[in-house]
């Protein structure tokens, strides 16, 4: 069965920026993650991403937008000899009820099918307590980083207080890649 | 009405109770304020024991107690607690029956010691309601990116505490909020004011009740549509669970009414 890792973006791969002054020019990875994606290709691992873009519902930004800032990504991956199997993206607001608004389990469950992995064995990687809600109710594995929203969702959350937590998307990779 | 050496009785344990409560509220406050280096589990723990004690000691020295319905209309996601606002003892035990909150408070409020301190611990967002649009703009701002981030909202949209049988408008920021963010709002009745009303000495003894209602969408609504769907809600399920007793004590109904 294939391995994989599920990312969520903002905070994660990029920086979090001001969800209503959002731009494809200001996208801009957190150093060493566009480089951690690539070892984690390297290493035989499937890579997603899992988001949630609000900001679309709200419009603050366009989903071509963020087709453009999808396309930014991949360029900066390719240079690396690096991909991503697959973007999967939220664009509904909070009113919506919609199932694949983390932390409901949506996307995650949409991934799994898509693709033939065992989400008990896939680390979810976020900066959010959605995303380690979503992690919970698909029953995958939630791994927090300090970067991004990374910190404050320590800082206030008692449920995240069990969630292993890492420096950056760089770190965690390190750490699988080390222990597989 | 209520017998006079009754009366003084009441006072006599309330009297305890504050002798107890003051200075207690001031070693958490202080504590609290100091504590914004330490770890997330420490300053959790802390707000728990503050309230549960609070509590405890209302019910040893006051015979006041309380119960909840409805904590199974509490939503995953981010969302906006609208209260009812009647007494301080809301302010004290609603953090209870949620996950962390974020208050919304009106500046002044953080200026008192001590307690003022501890709102400015929690990331209380403190609003200067004399700026009328510029308020708004900034409540939605700072509120969407909390709740964004899966936190609870909390406010009190009367805005402040209201005496039993008295009407005070809902004001309309909460709702704003609600309609510009789309996260739906959980709506709490309760008569906390029946038993410890504003400016009271006297806490009765007793048992408060509190409703925690079914979420109510923002959908297409307007902000007036929303705020009167939650003020209606919120004052029918008050008239529900009113203590009419109670009210004949604190002197609000007539007694004629009994019987």
């Amino acid at each position: 069965m294939a391995k994989m890792v599920i990312l969520n973006r903002d905070g994660v791969i990029s920086h979090v920026q001001e969800e209503d002054i959002i731009t494809v020019d200001g996208w801009d990875p957190i150093s060493g993650s566009i480089e951690a994606i690539s070892r984690l290709k390297k290493a035989g691992y499937l890579v997603t991403m899992a988001s949630k873009h609000t900001g679309i519902a709200r419009g603050y930004y366009s989903e071509q937008a963020l087709q453009q800032m999808h396309e930014k990504m991949r360029r900066m991956l390719s240079i690396r000899g690096a991909s991503i199997d697959g973007i999967f993206y939220c664009p509904h607001g909070p009113e919506a009820n919609c199932i694949c608004r983390k932390p409901k389990p949506g996307l995650l469950f949409q991934i799994a099918r898509q693709f033939d992995i065992d989400l008990t064995q896939t680390p979810m990687v976020g900066d959010s307590i959605s995303d380690v809600g979503a992690a919970r109710m698909a029953n995958a594995r939630p791994v927090l980083v300090r970067t991004g929203n990374g910190e404050y969702t320590i800082q206030h959350f008692p449920e995240a207080l069990d969630v292993p937590v890492h420096n950056d998307l760089a770190h965690f990779v390190r750490e699988t890649l080390r222990n597989k | 009405m209520v017998n006079p050496l009754y009366r003084l009785w009441l006072a006599i344990r309330s009297t305890l109770f504050w002798t107890f409560f003051l200075p207690f509220v001031l070693l958490c406050a202080t504590l609290l304020s100091l504590s914004f280096f330490t770890p997330l589990w420490f300053r959790m723990g802390l707000i728990k024991v503050w309230i549960v004690c609070s509590l405890a000691s209302l019910h040893l020295f006051c015979g006041l107690k309380y119960t909840v319905e409805g904590k199974e209309n509490i939503p995953e996601n981010g969302f906006i607690v609208m209260s009812k606002h009647s007494s301080t003892w809301e302010t004290i035990a609603i953090q209870l029956f949620f996950r962390p909150m974020v208050w919304v408070v009106k500046r002044e409020l953080t200026w008192i010691p001590f307690f003022g301190w501890a709102l400015k611990a929690v990331n209380a967002i403190a609003l200067d309601r004399g700026t009328g649009r510029k308020a708004i703009t900034q409540l939605i701002k700072e509120s969407q990116r909390h709740m964004d981030q899966g936190r609870i909202l909390m406010l009190f949209p009367e805005g402040t505490r209201v005496l039993p049988k008295q009407v005070k408008p809902f004001k309309l920021g909460g709702a704003i909020v609600s309609q510009r963010t789309g996260y739906a709002v959980v709506p709490i009745a309760h008569n906390a004011g029946e038993f410890w009303p504003r400016h009271s000495w006297i806490k009765w003894p007793g048992t408060i009740r509190v409703v925690i209602g079914p979420p109510i969408e923002p959908s297409d609504k307007k902000p007036e549509e929303i705020i009167a769907e939650v003020g209606d809600w919120i004052s029918s399920e008050c008239e529900r669970i009113s203590d009419k007793k109670q009210l004949q004590r604190i002197g609000v109904l007539p007694l004629s009414a009994q019987e």
